[in-house]
């Protein structure tokens, strides 16, 4: 049944509210410089000329990646028990800018923190594990640096690993900037960030 | 007698100015992408390549040297390997020497990939990474150019195309700085 023209003119103008909250709001972000985007697992953010990007693995995901780099079993089984999160930072800006992911914050709901293992975690593991030393180098190669200062227009992107929870948190990831880190600092955050799960199916 | 001694005070005030020009010239021509390093000695790299032959950085001495480290399953890598095989092909060795060396790989895959991606050039092996831990790249794909004297120079950040004409330009001007 096709509306009539009076049903038509009052869609219309029910319609108009919304779109006029829907563009002030688009406006409001783009004036504040954030723009957001959340596309399946990925999740984005571009601010102060940073574009950060973040992609949670899946199990099966790590597993065909560190299998495929030739890590040892007992190695992978590991990382495909914790959370493994993709992280791209392109330095759009103009100023060097300082990646440091121990200075990040993986924060719950309730405010506890998530636990980040670090390079030295799994240095320690490895060496416990007798992982050989190419296996060790290549893990490290994939891994974001734990200090590093990113130059304007460079990229830079790795994996980073956090303890495995069901729970959702946000990243909040602090950037010095300068060379000598006496800038201003770029505080970015991602909210509703999951550890991606594999999909079972029915 | 008051003129020699104008010419013999002169003289290294030219070369200077020569000096100075010449590396202004390189300084301000540096493609993007590349980052002047601050001339600290590059550490020793002395490792071999699939036939077991030995390569020295030490023994490089008096030419400036191309030293990339590189990995199979790094996806710039890929794209940027071609690259520096037409650079090699358009700027002879005498006047840039090239070291690829691949990070904590086996031969069979560095064969397969050298096949492929890049026939005409040969790579080092870095079996266990140790040697590449020592240079500190920024990263997977990642080239440092070393001065005839050993020094590092200028590193690229992430892969570049080295077939371009900035950079063909810049290592031809580069190359003809000589200790």
């Amino acid at each position: 049944m096709k509306p009539t023209n009076r049903q038509q003119s009052r869609l219309g103008k029910n319609t108009w509210p919304v779109v006029i909250v829907a563009v002030v709001m688009t406006l409001l972000a783009t004036a504040m410089g954030e723009v957001w985007a959340q596309s399946g697992q990925r999740l984005s953010q571009e601010s102060h000329g940073l574009k950060l990007r973040i992609a949670p693995r899946t199990p099966d995901q790590i597993l065909a990646f560190y299998t495929a780099r030739h890590l040892p079993e007992v190695a992978v089984k590991h990382l495909v028990a914790a959370c493994l999160i993709t992280v791209s930072v392109r330095n759009r800006s103009q100023k060097v800018v300082w990646l440091e992911p121990g200075r990040w914050r993986f924060v719950f709901d309730d405010g506890q923190s998530a636990e980040r293992l670090d390079r030295q975690y799994w240095d320690d593991l490895w060496q416990q594990l007798k992982v050989p030393l190419g296996s060790r180098a290549t893990f490290g190669w994939t891994q974001l640096p734990e200090s590093r200062d990113l130059q304007p227009g460079e990229p830079i992107g790795g994996n980073m690993v956090l303890k495995r929870t069901d729970k959702t948190f946000s990243i909040e990831v602090r950037m010095a900037t300068g060379k000598d880190k006496k800038g201003a600092e770029i505080v970015l955050r991602i909210p509703n960030v999951k550890c991606a799960t594999d999909k079972v199916s029915s | 007698m008051r003129h020699r001694q104008g010419v013999v005070v002169k003289l290294p005030v030219i070369s200077l100015v020569l000096w100075f020009v010449a590396v202004s010239a390189v300084a301000g021509g540096t493609p993007p992408g590349l980052m002047p390093l601050d001339g600290r000695m590059a550490p020793a790299l002395k490792l071999a390549d699939m036939d077991g032959k030995t390569t020295d950085l030490a023994q490089m001495r008096g030419q400036w040297v191309l030293v990339h480290f590189w990995a199979s399953w790094c996806g710039p890598c890929r794209r940027e390997m071609p690259t520096l095989q037409r650079m090699r092909e358009q700027i002879p060795v005498t006047d840039l020497a090239m070291v690829l060396i691949n990070t904590a790989e086996n031969d069979e895959e560095v064969f397969s990939f050298m096949g492929v991606v890049a026939p005409n050039l040969e790579s080092l092996l870095d079996t266990d990474g140790q040697v590449t831990a020592k240079w500190r790249p920024r990263g997977l794909p990642s080239s440092f150019l070393v001065d005839p004297e050993g020094r590092l120079r200028y590193i690229a950040l992430g892969g570049r195309q080295w077939d371009s004409p900035a950079y063909l330009q810049f290592l031809r001007h580069l190359t003809l700085e000589r200790p």
